[in-house]
């Protein structure tokens, strides 16, 4: 019994270790991350939510951008709906009388009467 | 005789192209002087603006003080804060006269600036907002010269009773300047319209049929529009009292404009399509 004993950790150096522990320092270094045997390496938690952040910040990073050229889209349209000096001075004008209609809009009151107290007084 | 019929034909012929060229040159100037007057006016009403709305947050924060002031009184009932009271009092009428000054001085050069108004109307709301103008600068010269409490409660009981109407002066003004806008726009489509034809003709499509039909569509919108803005200047003439009239015009504006309006819409929109067929 005795000898049995003395035979089994032959590379594990610390004598003060308990048996059970013994298992848990083998494994460091021998089971480190391999790419080439992907389905082999027991704890892959950590690898999916690695790339499942990097997954988040390039899908972040296309939301930036998106929204960052949306108001040139926007202005480009605009400019689409201004009619070009090619269309010549007519279509120009009818542009301009467009617009000159829409800032007349019987709707909307650029000048009303100020909210001035007419009746105030020191009584 | 003949040496005389050829100094006279020789003095026609040097004098007239020169005489020609005199008229062509007023006219230009005085198509510049109207672009010039047109111009200035732009930039004087932009200017006036900028300082109304400098003014109108001036009033609202002296009104504020005013009121603390006020309320002050009330309270305390102290020499120190009736003074107060009768110092933020006076502040309070001197910029609101001076608001009141800017906002028809605007009115007044937007009516100016408006051709499209009937010419009597339009000289009769003039002569009216120059008169209130000149009393509310008087009313300020009051108020500066005011020493004690009962000038200055007696100048401003004087102004709330003069001046009761006002609002319904901007009311009458902003109503006539609703619709000289939209007489402006009919005025320059149908100009623009004559060009079109013209265009069409030096292009020989006026007479093609969807053209034709286009162009007749296009009138018929136009003729419209000017019926509904002869019936409300007509009205507007005819009624016993046209200030009463745009008083009540202005109340119910957008609903009374948006006809003419949607119509006016309508027909520019047909001129555009008119020249992209």
């Amino acid at each position: 019994m005795f000898k049995s004993n003395r035979q089994t950790p032959t590379h594990f150096s610390d004598q003060t270790a308990f048996l059970d522990q013994a298992p848990l320092y083998e494994g460091k270094g021998k089971h480190s991350f391999s790419w080439r045997e992907f389905k082999e390496n027991k704890n892959l938690l950590p690898f999916y939510l690695l790339s499942a952040a990097i997954v988040l910040i390039i899908f972040l990073v296309l939301v930036f951008i998106f929204l960052a050229n949306r108001p040139k889209q926007e202005e480009a349209l605009v400019n689409r709906a201004q009619p070009s000096v090619d269309q010549g001075p007519l279509q120009q004008r009818v542009y301009e009388l467009k617009q000159t209609l829409r800032d007349n809009d019987p709707t909307k009151q650029a000048l009303p009467f100020p909210l001035v107290d007419l009746q105030f007084n020191i009584n | 005789m003949r040496l005389f019929l050829l100094g006279f034909l020789a003095c026609f012929l040097i004098y007239s192209p020169v005489q020609a060229q005199d008229e062509t040159t007023s006219t230009d100037l005085l198509k510049t002087d109207v672009i010039w007057q047109r111009d200035r006016l732009d930039a004087e009403i932009v200017t006036l603006k900028q300082s109304y709305q400098g003014q109108l947050e001036e009033y609202l924060y002296k009104d504020k003080l005013f009121r603390i002031a006020y309320d002050q009184h009330q309270e305390l009932q102290t020499l120190v804060s009736i003074e107060d009271m009768i110092k933020k009092g006076r502040d309070l009428g001197l910029i609101r006269g001076q608001v009141l000054i800017t906002y028809l001085d605007l009115l007044r050069l937007k009516l100016i600036a408006t051709e499209g108004i009937e010419l009597s109307l339009k000289q009769n709301y003039l002569s009216r907002l120059e008169a209130t103008i000149a009393y509310i600068k008087q009313h300020q010269t009051i108020l500066e010269s005011a020493t004690d409490r009962d000038q200055l409660q007696a100048a401003l009981n004087t102004f709330s009773i003069d001046q009761k109407a006002l609002p319904n002066l901007g009311k009458e003004v902003l109503a006539l300047l609703a619709i000289g806008n939209l007489q402006i726009v009919y005025d320059k489509s149908l100009v623009l319209k004559t060009d079109i034809d013209a265009h069409l003709k030096d292009n020989g499509t006026l007479d093609l049929p969807h053209i034709e039909r286009s162009s007749s569509e296009t009138n018929r919108s136009l003729d419209a529009a000017k019926m509904k803005l002869d019936l409300i200047w007509s009205d507007m003439v005819n009624s016993s009292s046209p200030n009463r009239y745009l008083l009540s015009f202005y109340d119910d504006l957008s609903r009374a404009l948006n006809p003419l309006y949607v119509n006016l819409s309508q027909s520019i929109s047909y001129l555009g399509e008119l020249l992209s067929i």
